[in-house]
């Protein structure tokens, strides 16, 4: 997958345990490591808005394009 | 979909197929008064009564599929490969006792003869059987339109 999910670095910056920002943002456990391990297909914008808010960052910050290997 | 609908379409169901069976009893029943009325088709009486016999336990093995895809609505389940199986089977019972009644009515037709009345229910069988397998065979497409639709859905977080 050419975008990846940036998920554990700010988690890490932010210092905050997944099971937190889950619960904060109102995601299942196990949608949060479909995330993390980047096997998500799609993503709703609400829940994008929710991250962003809760990890207090852009979804630049989280979403980054890497051109796929040819 | 209320649980309301589906136990009264549950409870008329039960209704139809009970009659249907009522009207297995009475098939051999009128096939054997036609026969004495009418001797000369005598030697009908027995495979009329197992084509009539048939046909209607095509509808009843289609009211046990409907009585699964209720099944499947009320457990939310509905939008799984698995309902397209029921459909496809109640597609198959609505045409296979469609065939049964134009078969038997042509077949009538070929050997005996039998005026307009028995044409007329031939094409009915057909044309009825045929609107009811093709309209399945539509409402089919929208399901499976339906299931694809609802396993991308689930995809999105």
């Amino acid at each position: 997958m050419p975008i990846v999910v940036d998920l554990d670095v700010m988690l890490a910056r932010r210092k905050m345990p997944v099971g937190t920002f889950a619960s904060r943002v109102g995601l299942s456990p196990a949608n949060v490591a479909v995330l993390k391990n980047g096997r998500a297909k799609a993503i709703r914008f609400t829940t994008l808005e929710r991250i962003c808010e809760v990890l207090d960052c852009q979804p630049g910050d989280i979403l980054r394009w890497e051109p796929e290997d040819a | 979909m209320t649980s309301a609908v589906i136990t009264w379409l549950r409870f008329l169901l039960v209704l139809v197929f009970a009659g249907a069976f009522l009207g297995q009893l009475l098939v051999p029943v009128v096939a054997r008064e036609q026969g004495d009325v009418f001797p000369e088709v005598e030697h009908l009486v027995v495979p009329y009564s197992i084509a009539g016999i048939a046909a209607i336990a095509c509808l009843q093995a289609g009211i046990v599929c409907v009585w699964a895809l209720l099944t499947l609505i009320g457990d939310a389940r509905i939008f799984t490969p698995r309902a397209l199986r029921w459909v496809d089977a109640m597609a198959a019972c609505g045409g296979a006792a469609a065939g049964i009644c134009a078969l038997t009515a042509g077949h009538l037709l070929m050997t005996e003869g039998g005026g307009p009345g028995i044409v007329l229910a031939g094409f009915a069988a057909m044309v009825i059987g045929g609107t009811f397998v093709l309209l399945t065979v539509a409402m089919r497409g929208l399901l499976a339109a339906a299931i694809a639709d609802r396993a991308e859905l689930a995809e999105v977080i």
